[in-house]
Formats: structure tokens, sequence, C-alpha cells
């Protein structure tokens, strides 16, 4: 009977399985533009963040009143803003900050959602309805309170504002991943594999979690991004970041009162978030796509 | 031949669609505009001209409110959202003006005893509450023991209040006061919009619902409050006992107010540029620009009566050392701050006190810690603190970093930003902390900080003893300054009824204050109220309100 | 049936307490109370412990917990607000009515727009259309809501004077606020609703009702359709109660009275007793709404019998 299930494990999940040689396992998928376009803005963006302080020409807080508001020009490629501060070093370092965040963020978000909501749907009963009900209380509260006590036990910024962030859209990666497994588990392939003496374990490893895996990557990937956003929004209301640090959601409220007259200090920020989100995103569909004509939907 | 797949599905979709939006009913139009009459008063005794023509637009104002007033009850009230308000509804004893004199409101005359222990207020004949009733002296007598019963420690005014001994009506005209000790402040503080004068017999049928159903004896009533959109007022027709300001003898010749509550700053600019509004305050140097261009909107400046400073924490060594304050006043460069935070809003400030205040003497000047990093330098060596070889300064052996609190609003933050940049270039490093009003504010009551960034707005000189008074420590005293010469100064001032000695007073104690460099104050900003064009005859008195009784519309029938 | 109702009901009933002892909970770990912002500068520190009596802020949480529900349960007193003494369930329900059309409307866009573009990409997966479409929708997501609102704002109110500023006073006062709301949303579901019709689309069943013959405009709907709405429909029901409890950023932006600003305001204020009502407010309304996905669900997938049982929740 054992080989039986090898052979549907191998048919289904052979992406956990690396038979072939790296280089050949390479060159034998069919690779998503959506993943290679993704992932190379997310290296880029990641590249950037983390080498910002020798890509950055000045000082990203150095103040220079005679240089205020100057449009992008050759000595400032970006423009300076309000403060005479070089736009484009103040970019490279809010992407180490926002994306740092947000990371973290995501990984707490994801690290607590994703295993209650395999457990909730997996073992249903009363574990599920506990979870569920908790989760639709989680939801209830204010996340604006959540976010200023977050703040006020942590201290303010900007890593705190998207921790508190995280920590409210848990019920919303706990709601998918959950759905997700439910719908897994009342398929016949699971039943074979349970019939077949699989224990819990193998079952959620090898069958539920990577089946599920599309629903829970283009979620999380927009966690990402909603995260990203969020906590720039919270820097905007004045939780978040503290000056002077430069994050993009200050860098856009500082810029949303010279709209008319400096559109470069709402423009680049604007763009480097829409990019990033963008570009995680896409990663998010390129995996999703990278597993798809391996992994069937259950 | 089956319809294309795509077609299909957007049909399908379609169909999802309008049966979600038959399930869906917009809310009903809140404001009934109502076609009336616009009659122009006259001061004759001649009838009242009849309205030109049917279709003649009635005389609508609409002013853009920031945030919406939770209570209207003077006693209640706690934000500037409300006190700003006030005065429309309720008329105060005596009347404020610019030049900070005290005329007659609802009061006609009075005096005050020699030992200023008691005040005698004779009552204007003929005033009536929206209600109906008259307006006399058991009134005011109900008006201030409510104060104490349910008002005091929510106002600002707590303090004046319990001063009072008792309140004694000698007739139906007349009202006497009577304290247990002199009260310069007295006069100031009956003149603020939390002294207004209610309608006993409204507030006793209203209870506590009088917040929301204000009858006073104000040029205004409250015709509609739709929550969280708008407020309607109506002009109180038999309003007939205007401040000194106005020229209008009778009632307001607008036929109806609408505040209207627009929380964002930008979206109140593009309302007034768009027409929705007619009045919006402006605080943006790019929104004046903006509109200092557009013919249809005329700019009024506001007088000042605000100040922004920097609090230092003096129970947080090093900041106990006079020299160490000293160096980071001078560190502190204003004119940077004018021009970059406040956009050239603002003017710097060298004295405690807001400029128009008494007080905000030209003398002070020359206590001011300047902007001079050189002689910063050399006050924290003075002091005792060592510079390591990047420039930083050094405190028990680590970089010296102070922590900046205040409340979170675009200003602070720009102005924070400089502060930061400033202090570097000493060497000392500053962490700011932004917080919420409430959190910020309970941290500043603790102690939390060691600079705090705030702004206060009052007319009175007494202000300094909310701030640095030892009896306010823990509260409004977040310096933790404690000064036996200073409290004995304030302490005098408060009872000094003769201005020419009061004064004097006051001025001893900020020099004083100022050597000990418990604050570096910062500023006083300027802001402005943009108004239509067509709107004539608005006048913007002390602290920043507005008078509506002059008001009066082109292009809708004006007297 | 019944049972399900009356499990429900009780699950929410217990929900509401547990929520309004966190929102307790929550207020009591924060900074600062309604006494600071009344009296915080001018009173002194007797004042403050005074007012701070006056308003029961210095009662432990459990008195304040037990003191609420008594009232509740008892006089059917959902408490007042602690600055403007009005009734808590007047505040709730005078804004709920302009909350429920705006989240509703912009369901309306994002559900709609979001399903067609979604499916539309699945169904021409790889083609120009899907990869325009993709960009499209994934740009969607990544602008900032306040972003777009100045941006639409500018255009449609500012240039084009088609559209007003702010308000709430007719029905073209909602287009705004609904596009800025079901935009983005649009574009999650567009994403979302992809995902699943790719998945469903190489599914074994539904090749064989392709290779059985059956009509496009046949399998699109019976088979496509009904199996990839529901994560959408999970998705939807939670964005829905987002909606429901508010955007604070697209009210304030556009001056909309709804629960949003309320909530935000009170909490920046520490009114408990409104954010309280808030959130029980929020406990019933997801209860609401998990009641009516779960009775969906069993429409749409038979094999989720146990799910419409109330054998397991949704």
């Amino acid at each position: 009977m054992n080989h039986v299930i090898e052979w549907t494990s191998r048919r289904q999940t052979d992406l956990w399985d690396l038979p072939l040689p790296l280089t050949e396992w390479v060159r034998a998928r069919r690779w998503p533009p959506s993943l290679l376009i993704g992932g190379l803005i997310c290296g880029l963006m990641a590249i950037l963040a983390l080498a910002a302080p020798l890509l950055a020409p000045y000082d990203p807080n150095a103040i220079r009143s005679a240089e205020r508001l100057l449009p992008p020009s050759p000595a400032h490629l970006l423009g300076t803003d309000r403060y005479g501060r070089d736009m484009l070093s103040r970019l490279l370092f809010a992407a180490r900050l926002d994306l740092w965040g947000a990371s973290l963020a995501v990984l707490c978000c994801a690290g607590i959602g994703v295993p209650l909501g395999m457990a909730a749907g997996y073992a249903g009963r009363w574990i599920d309805q506990v979870l569920s009900r908790l989760m639709d209380i989680w939801l209830s509260v204010p996340g604006m309170l959540v976010a200023i006590v977050t703040v006020a036990v942590l201290g303010p910024s900007l890593t705190n504002a998207m921790l508190a962030v995280g920590i409210m859209t848990v019920p919303i990666l706990f709601r998918t991943t959950r759905a997700g497994v439910l719908a897994c588990l009342s398929q016949e392939y699971v039943e074979s594999a349970r019939a077949a003496g699989g224990s819990h374990w193998h079952i959620l490893r090898r069958h539920i979690l990577p089946n599920s895996l599309s629903t829970i990557l283009v979620t999380t990937t927009l966690q990402y991004g909603m995260i990203l956003l969020a906590g720039s929004g919270l820097s905007f209301l004045g939780f978040g970041a503290q000056p002077p640090q430069s994050e993009w959601g200050t860098m856009l409220a500082e810029g949303k009162s010279y709209l008319h007259t400096a559109w470069w200090l709402t423009l680049f920020p604007g763009l480097m978030l829409a990019l990033a989100v963008l570009g995680i995103n896409l990663l998010g569909d390129g995996l999703r796509d990278l597993s798809d004509p391996v992994i069937r939907r259950c | 031949m089956y319809p294309h797949p795509l077609l299909r599905s957007i049909l399908f979709v379609i169909l999802l669609t309008s049966l979600a939006l038959a399930g869906c009913s917009a809310p009903a139009p809140a404001v009934q505009p109502q076609p009336t009459q616009a009659v122009a008063p006259t001061a004759t005794a001649l009838p009242p001209t009849p309205a030109p023509t049917p279709t003649t637009a009635p005389m609508v104002l609409t002013m853009a409110l920031s945030s919406e007033p939770k209570t209207l009850d003077p006693q209640l009230a706690s934000s500037s959202a409300e006190t700003s308000l006030l005065a429309l509804f309720f008329d105060t004893l005596v009347y404020r003006t610019l030049d900070n004199q005290y005329s007659p409101l609802l009061a006609k005359d009075w005096t005050f005893s020699d030992d200023g222990l008691s005040a005698t207020f004779h009552l204007r004949e003929g005033v009536v509450f929206h209600d109906g009733t008259p307006l006399n002296a058991d009134a005011v007598v109900f008006t201030f023991q409510r104060f104490t019963k349910v008002g005091s420690k929510r106002s600002p005014l707590a303090g004046e209040l319990q001063n009072i001994a008792s309140i004694e009506k000698a007739d139906d005209l007349t009202v006497t006061f009577h304290f247990t000790s002199p009260s310069a402040t007295f006069l100031n503080a009956i003149s603020q919009p939390y002294a207004g004068i209610l309608s006993p017999t409204a507030v006793e049928k209203a209870g506590e619902a009088f917040g929301q159903h204000p009858i006073g004896t104000g040029p205004f009533t409250l015709a509609e409050w739709n929550a969280g959109q708008s407020l309607v007022l109506r002009p109180f027709d038999k309003f007939a006992w205007p401040p000194v300001d106005v020229t209008n003898p009778g009632r307001p010749y607008l036929d109806r107010l609408v505040l209207k509550i627009i929380p964002d700053s930008t979206a109140q600019v593009n309302a007034l540029k768009a027409g929705e509004v007619d009045i919006a305050y402006v605080t943006s140097a790019d929104a004046i620009n903006e509109l200092e261009n557009d013919p249809n909107v005329t700019l009024l400046d506001i007088p000042s009566s605000g100040l922004y400073y920097l609090a230092f924490n003096l129970q947080k060594p090093p900041l106990d050392q006079l020299k160490v304050r000293q160096a980071l006043s001078h560190a502190i460069n204003k004119a940077e701050i004018v021009s970059i935070a406040f956009q050239d809003l603002a003017k710097p400030v060298f004295t405690l006190l807001p400029p128009n205040v008494p007080g905000a003497s030209p003398e002070l000047e020359a206590y001011e810690l300047k902007y001079d990093p050189e002689k910063a330098r050399q006050l924290l060596a003075e002091a005792g603190l060592t510079v390591d070889a990047d420039g930083q300064v050094l405190w028990q052996g680590q970089p010296l970093r102070l922590k900046l609190i205040t409340y979170s609003s675009p200003l602070n933050s720009a102005i924070a930003t400089l502060l930061e940049s400033q202090l570097r270039a000493i060497g000392v490093g500053l962490d700011v902390q932004q917080m919420e009003v409430a959190g910020a504010t309970e941290a500043a009551n603790k102690g939390q900080h060691d600079l705090l960034l705030w702004r206060y707005d009052w007319t009175d000189p007494d202000a300094l003893a909310m701030w640095f008074s030892s009896d306010r420590i823990g509260a409004g005293n977040r310096s933790f300054y404690s000064n036996p010469e200073v409290d004995a100064l304030l302490k005098q001032g408060k009872m000094e009824l003769d201005q020419s000695k009061r004064i004097p007073l006051y001025i001893e104690a900020q020099k004083r204050i100022l050597q000990d460099a418990v604050w570096q104050p910062l500023a006083t900003p300027l802001s402005k109220v943009a108004v239509r064009a067509s709107i004539q005859n608005l006048r913007v008195v002390s602290l920043g309100r507005l008078l509506f009784n002059d008001v009066t519309i082109a292009g809708t029938s004006a007297p | 049936m019944l049972s399900l109702l009356l499990r429900r009901f009780l699950w929410g009933f217990l929900g509401m307490l547990v929520v309004s002892l966190l929102v307790l909970g929550l207020f009591h770990l924060a900074p600062g109370d309604a006494a600071t912002i009344m009296a915080g500068e001018h009173g002194s520190a007797d004042d403050l412990a005074g007012l701070r009596a006056q308003l029961g802020l210095s009662a432990s949480i459990l008195q304040n917990w037990s003191g609420y529900w008594t009232n509740i349960l008892l006089h059917g007193d959902f408490g007042r607000s602690l600055y403007s003494r009005r009734p808590v369930a007047g505040e709730i329900l005078t804004r709920a009515p302009y909350t429920v059309v705006l989240a509703l409307a912009a369901m309306t866009i994002a559900l709609g727009l979001g399903i067609l573009a979604g499916l539309l990409a699945a169904l021409h997966q790889g083609s120009w259309l899907d990869i325009s479409l993709s960009s499209i929708s994934v740009i969607g997501i990544a602008f900032p809501r306040f972003w777009l609102a100045l941006m639409l704002s500018l255009v449609f109110s500012i240039h084009l004077g088609w559209l007003p500023v702010a308000g709430a006073e007719s029905p073209r006062h909602l287009i705004l606020p609904a596009l800025c709301l079901g935009l983005p949303s649009a574009a999650s579901f567009a994403r979302l609703v992809r995902a699943n019709a790719l998945d469903v689309l190489h599914s074994s069943f539904l090749m064989v009702a392709r290779a059985k013959g059956l009509p496009p405009a046949l399998w699109v709907t019976r088979h496509l359709l009904r199996n990839c709405l529901i994560p959408t429909l999970t998705m939807a029901g939670i964005h829905f109660g987002h909606l429901l409890g508010g955007t604070f950023i697209i009210e304030t932006l556009f001056g909309w009275p709804g629960l949003g600003r309320l909530t935000v305001q009170a909490v920046l204020d520490r009114d408990w007793p409104i954010v309280a009502g808030a959130a029980i407010a929020m406990t019933a309304v997801f209860t609401l709404i998990n009641l009516a996905t779960d009775i969906l669900y069993g429409l749409l997938d038979p094999r989720l019998q146990a799910v419409q049982n109330g054998e397991r929740p949704a």
C-alpha cells in the first residue's frame, strides 16, 4: 500500500522532492513572467535597502536651508525636500525602514495566523469554533486602539506601528488559511490518504499545506502590501516613524501640502511605495503560478 | 450560436451588481434648504422693506469646521472646537476687545470695591433668552452656581471660581460677587466663552441634554444638529445687544449660518475653492499662496494669541544644571524654525507670554538666549560635559541623548525635525517621540520627557501661574520648576487690581524664569482665515473668533 | 436551522462580552484617559483626580465591565459618551446608515469589477488581456487610498467640478468616497478571483465538463464561478465587515459622517463607552455576516453541507 501513497504524493507534490540536480530542475520548469519580474523588483528593492548607506549620495538627515525645495537636477537626482534634504538618500533609507518593518510584521502575522488557521481547519470541532470566534472578536476591536496601545507599550517607532498592523491582520490570514484547508479536506484525495493510514502530521505536511499554499501565498503577499500601506498611513497620522527618520508615509504626508508647487515630493515616495507593493504581489502571483501546473487544486 | 463566454460573464456580473444596488438606498438629504425672504433690518421705526423678488436666494453662510463639537454647554466644553462656537449662542457679562479692554455686554456697568473683595454688576434691561425667558440676576446666580457644581473641574476657569465666596442678588438686575481674595483675573475669566450665561428654565428642562440644545442670549440659535455633518444656525430675532465691535444693532442679517464639518485641511481649501464653503481657516503656506491669487477669495489676518515653546524638565539630569539648559537654548535657531517649519507664518518670540497679552514686554528681549552654537558648546564644556572624537557630547561616559515629547501634528513634526538637527550640530542627540494628545499629555504630566514641545493660547498673564508656579507641578508645570520668588510674584499679580502695578509683577516674574532658562519660547503662529469675496463685513476679534452680526452676502438681497 | 441560529446567537453574545472586556483592558493599558484630555493642562492634580472619580474612570476594569453589562441587560442602556453625554446607542445608530451605504457602494464596485477582471484574466491566462488586467489590479492595490482620494478630488471636484468635495447631503457625495474605497478592493478581489479561477480551471472535474462539450457559457457560470467564489466570499465577508467598521481616512478626507471617524475620534479622546459600543456593534455584524456566508456556502458547495448544518463554522 505504501507505494501507492508514495506515488500519489509524488505526482501531486513533487515540488518538495528534488530528484534532479538543481540546474536541470531550473531548466525543466516553466518560469512564469510574473515571478521573474516580481523577483527582479523585490531583489532590486532589497539591494537598495541593504546598500542604502553605501549608495546614498548625501546624509538623509542633513538639513541645508539654502537648498530647499529644489527640483530634480544632476546634484540632487530626485530633488530636495522642504528642509533641503536630498530626496534620493531619504528614499533609500526609507526603503530600509519600511521594508524591514513590513517584513517583520508579515512574518509575525503569518507565523500566528497560518498555523492557527490550519489547526482550526483541520482539527475542527470545538477548536475551530473557539479560534474562529476569537478571531471575529479580534476583528471587532478598533484597529486604532490596538495601534495606540502597541505603540504606547513598545514605544513609538515604525517597526512597532507595523507590528500593530500585523497583529490586527492576523484574523485575515487565519480565515483564508482555514478556508483553504476546509476546501481541501473534503476532497477524495485526502480521504484516500487517510484511509491508507497516513498520520495527521503527514497529511498536513504533505497534502494540505502544499495544496492550500497558493491561497496562503497570495493572501500573504496581499497582506505585505496592506501592512506597508497601513504602516505608512499610521506614520502619516503621527504614530509610526519619528522625525527625522525617513519613511515613505511621512514623506507623502510632508509633500501633501506642496502638490502644486513641488510635485517631486509626492511622486517619488508614492512610486517607490507602489513599486514595492507591486513587486511583492507579482512575486506572490509568480510563486502561485509556478506551483500551478504541478499542484492541482484539491 | 451561443453567446460569447465573455459576454455571458459580463451579463452575470451585471446581474449581481444590479441586485446589490437594488438593496442600496442613499441617505436622505440631511439639510432641506428653505427659501426665506431676506428682510433688511433698519434702525428706524419704518416697517421693514419686503423681499425684492420671490427668486432671491436666502443669505446662507457656510463655514468649515475642523472638528465637531461634542457639547455646546459652555461649562462642559473642553476643546477649541467648542469654545470657538459658544459665543454664537451665549453672551457673557463683559466683552473683551482686541486691545484688552473690557466693554459692556450683558452687564451695562460694573464696579469693584476698594478692597477688591466684591464686584457689583448691573445687567442690561430687556435682554431675553432664546426661549423667551428674561435675563435677570437669578439667571446669573444660577449660571455661576451651576458652574461650581457641574463644570468647575473641567473648565480652565476652575481656579477662578474657587475664589468666589458667594454671589448675591441685590435686585432683579443687579448681582454682587464676593471673593475670598482680590482677583485681577476675574474680568478676563468672565469674558471667556465658558462663562456664558445660561437660561435656568432651559437647563432645568433639558437636564443632561442641555449641551445638545444650547439656550442662551447670543445672536444665533441652533436649528439643526446633523451628527457628524453639520450644524445649522438661525439668527435670534429678538437679539438687540451686540458687543461694541459690531455696528448692526439688531439680529444678524444672515438667514442661516451653516457649520460644515470637514476634518481635512486640504479638503477645506478645496471646498472653499469649489464654493461649497464660504469661510475656512488656513494654516499652510502653500494654501495661502494659492488662495492669494484667487480673485474670489479674500484673506484676513488672525491676531495671534498662541505661543510655541520648548520646556526643559528640571528633574532630569543633566538638565538640572543651569548651564546645560542655557547651552541647549543657545543652540536653537528660531529664525530657521520660523522660516522652514512655519513657512514664515509666525514670528519668533522672546517672552513667555503670547505677544498681544499685557506683560509681553519688549524689555524682556535682553534676557533672550539667542542663537549661538559656539556659546552653546562653551557652556556645555563649562558644565563639565566632555566631547568625544566625533564631536558628540558625552554624559556619564555615554553620548548624550535627550528625549523630546510632543503631540502629533504636522507642525510639531517639522519643528522637531529642525530641533533635532540643531542639537545634533552641537553634538547632542535628540530622540523625538510624537504621540497622540492623550498619550503625550499623560507622559508630560508624569515627567517622562527631557524636553517638551508644546503650544498654549491665553489672554491673561496669569497663564504664567499655570506653567511655573510650584503648586502646579505634575499638572501644568511640566518643567517641575519651583522658585519661591516667582511663586510670590505670581500670587501677588493675581490679586493686584491696579493694572499699572500688576503688569510689572509679571514682567519681573518672566525675567526670573528666563534667567533660570526653564523654557525656550519659540514662536507665535500667524494664521489667516480665507473668505469668499462675496462675504462682506466679517470681523475677526480676540482669540481668532469671528463676528457674524454684520455679515451680508453680495449677490443676495443685501441691505 | 434553528439550532444553528441559536448557537450563533449564543456565540455572538459571548463574543460581545469578551470584546467589551478586551476594549476596557486596552483602554486601561493606553496612556492617559478622558480626564487627562479634559483637564490636562489647566487643572491641578487634585482636579484631575476628582474628575476621574466623577467620570468613573478610577474604578477597576471588572467594575466598569460588570456595571456596563448590568446597564445593558437591565435597562437596554449602552452608556453615554463621556464628553457629550449623548447615548452611545444613538450616536452609533445615527452614523451607521452612512457607513452601511458607503460600504455597500464600495463593495458593489469592488466585487463587480473584481470578479469581472479576475475571471477575464483567468480565462485568457497568459494573454495580453491577462497581463494588463493583472498589472492594473496589482498597481491598483499599491495606491495608498488617501493618494487616490487626493487625485480623484483634484480631477473631479476642482478641475471638472462634477462632484462635490465633502459632505454627505446627496447621492452624488457618495461617488468619490465609494470609488476610493472600492477600487483598491476591486484590485484585491481581481487577484484572488484570478488565482482561484485558475485553480478551478486546471482541475479535473472542469476538464471533464469541457471535454464533455459543455458550452463555455455553461461551464463558466455553473462550474467555474461557483467554485472559485467560495474563498472570494470569505474575503468579501471580511472585507465588508472591515468596511462597515468604517475607513477612517476616507471618511476624514471626504467629511463622510461614518462610524470610522466616530470610533477613531473616540479612541483618541479616550471615550470608552463609544468604543465599547462600536466594538459590540461590529461583533454583531460579524456574527450576521458569518451566518450569511455559512448559508451561502451550503448553497454553493454541496460538499460543505456539514457547514450548513452548523457542525462547523464557515
